[in-house]
């Protein structure tokens, strides 16, 4: 079936860790607004990046319409050396028995779930394609400043093994590796998504592409997890579905706030759990119910541990 | 009249390549195909003249972004990610005056929330929904050499004869900006261009301008002087 146009917001938590890191600024939070300001933020790329890795680990065959492979991905030679995107695209359309495919470009649409909901930019010598995606991230941003914390430890394992002398004694380190890293304790954020039904047709997406996306923003937020990257939680994922394709609201996310307010979270007991936070959505709520008639369909995945102000319309969702 | 803004928005200079910098605000190229977009053309058509006001100061960030690699197998073979660093304008937000051939498709589209295509600020990620704000009809005014020119945008630099610094005021130039997009990647032409980096207005005395590049002065009906080109 065909795609609606629509829109997504996407809220979710990280604890005691930094999702997505400013390698320009000592590997911090990527701090787009300034310390004034104290937001931080997580790119569009890294978001999209636990998608793929979803859709990577569910569908490892591309599933059993074979439409599922993933095109961004890294994957080596059995000699370490990692595959260009020529290589990349070859093994899907080997795998698709595509292998002298006529069009790349339909062929690979056809089976990359990345490509058709994402898009691609995909130049080697003379076989050059450039497709919009339907489906667009903006940045997710915090709903409230973050302060950062520059923390320090040591690992068990020194860098440098033990080494021989001359005499024949064994020299080594006395300790492992000292390292230090920036962290957070607590933050939530807020990413705004948009559904477009006329690129939609172009890339072949389609209505059961649109449930694979929400499951793997949900699941695949909750299975990145690492140390560094913290604990990630999804909280609220909001699909908004329009009657007309040429419909949009634009701006959900301005549309929730977090409580307690700005100066509690620059304070000196800063919310650290989600059962301390409250999203109020209650102007969300507003302008859904402003736009009523312009929405075919609202459903909502919240959860069970946020707690909200206000309601939100529409149909409660679970994943399996 | 329609505003537009975001979080962030890049407008890829082209002379750019290993680091993506940015314009500080929208282009030329870019505004046509934003409405362009809002119209679902491939390409805009026909006259169409552009004035860009800056509604909040201007602000840029570079990130480092992981680009994914452009030739890993027999170049850069063990390395997944292209360190790339992008420069992002911060708050953008830029209040457009247009007229020209769409005018009336776009005033409707716009004052419905509609859009054929995505919108976004010079980059996929930079999303942004116009918000229409009014049509009206404007006074064109007809330069006076050496006369001083009060104006509310920004101001292609073959038009000025002489800027009148004022107290607070800090003033930019962009230069080189692509005039026009002729589709396939190719560009025709550049323009140069004079703002004031907190958006306020700027005072000029005008010079007759070239016919290749027209630039038009028009009154609003609160008085407000905007340059469109």
């Amino acid at each position: 079936m065909s795609v609606n146009s629509g829109e997504i917001l996407f809220i979710k938590s990280v604890k005691d860790g930094i999702p997505n890191r400013d390698p320009l600024n000592e590997s911090d939070a990527r701090r787009l607004f300034g310390e004034e300001d104290g937001r931080i933020s997580l790119s569009d790329v890294s978001i999209k990046r636990d998608v793929r890795d979803y859709v990577l680990a569910k569908y490892p065959a591309g599933g059993e319409q074979k439409r599922y492979y993933i095109f961004c991905r890294q994957e080596r030679t059995e000699d370490g050396k990692l595959l260009g995107r020529q290589k990349l695209a070859e093994s899907i359309l080997n795998e698709v028995n595509k292998s002298k495919s006529k069009s790349k470009r339909t062929d690979l649409l056809a089976a990359s779930f990345d490509m058709r909901i994402f898009g691609a930019v995909y130049s080697v010598d003379k076989e050059s394609f450039n497709q919009t995606g339907p489906v667009q991230f903006g940045w997710a941003h915090s709903l409230h400043p973050v302060e950062t914390k520059y923390v320090q430890g040591t690992v068990v394992m020194p860098s440098r093994d033990i080494k021989e002398n001359d005499k024949g004694e064994q020299e080594g380190n006395q300790q492992g590796t000292i390292w230090t890293t920036y962290t957070l304790p607590f933050a939530i954020f807020a990413m705004p998504a948009v559904i477009n039904a006329h690129i939609a047709k172009d890339t072949g997406m389609d209505d059961k592409d649109v449930e694979v996306l929400l499951e793997a923003l949900w699941k695949g937020t909750q299975h990145r997890q690492a140390r560094g990257r913290g604990i990630q939680q999804p909280l609220l994922l909001l699909h908004v579905e329009y009657k007309d394709p040429f419909t949009r609201i634009g701006y959900l996310e301005d549309y929730v706030t977090i409580k307690p307010e700005r100066d509690v979270w620059l304070g000196v007991n800063p919310p650290t759990s989600l059962s301390e936070v409250k999203l109020d959505v209650t102007k969300l709520e507003q302008i859904l119910l402003t736009n009523k008639k312009k929405i075919a369909n609202i459903r909502y995945w919240l959860h069970p541990g946020l707690k909200l102000i206000g309601n939100l319309s529409g149909e409660a969702c679970d994943f399996d | 009249m329609f505003d537009i803004k975001g979080n962030i928005a890049h407008f890829r200079r082209p002379d750019t390549t290993g680091t993506h910098a940015t314009y500080p605000f929208i282009t030329r190229t870019s505004l046509h195909g934003l409405i362009a977009s809002v119209l679902g053309l491939e390409q805009l058509t026909g006259t169409n003249m552009i004035g860009i006001q800056l509604l909040a100061p201007i602000c840029t960030r570079v990130q480092e972004m992981s680009m994914l690699g452009k030739g890993w197998l027999g170049e850069s073979k063990s390395t997944f990610n292209r360190p790339t660093s992008i420069e992002l304008v911060i708050n953008p937000n830029y209040r457009i005056y247009y007229t020209g051939d769409h005018l009336e498709k776009l005033s409707d589209m716009l004052q419905h929330g509609r859009s054929h295509y995505h919108t976004y600020l010079g980059s996929a990620y930079c999303l942004t929904f116009p918000r229409y704000v009014e049509c009206v009809e404007v006074e064109t005014i007809v330069p006076q050499q050496d006369c001083a020119l009060t104006c509310s945008t920004v101001v292609p630099s073959h038009v000025i004869s002489s800027l009148m610094p004022a107290a607070g005021c800090q003033y930019g130039r962009v230069g080189g900006m692509h005039y026009q997009y002729l589709g396939e990647r190719r560009f025709k032409g550049t323009i140069n261009l004079i703002y004031e980096t907190a958006g306020k207005t700027i005072v000029i005395k005008p010079k007759v301008s070239s016919t290749e590049r027209p630039v038009t002065f028009c009154m609003l009906p609160g008085k407000e002087v905007v340059c469109i080109w």
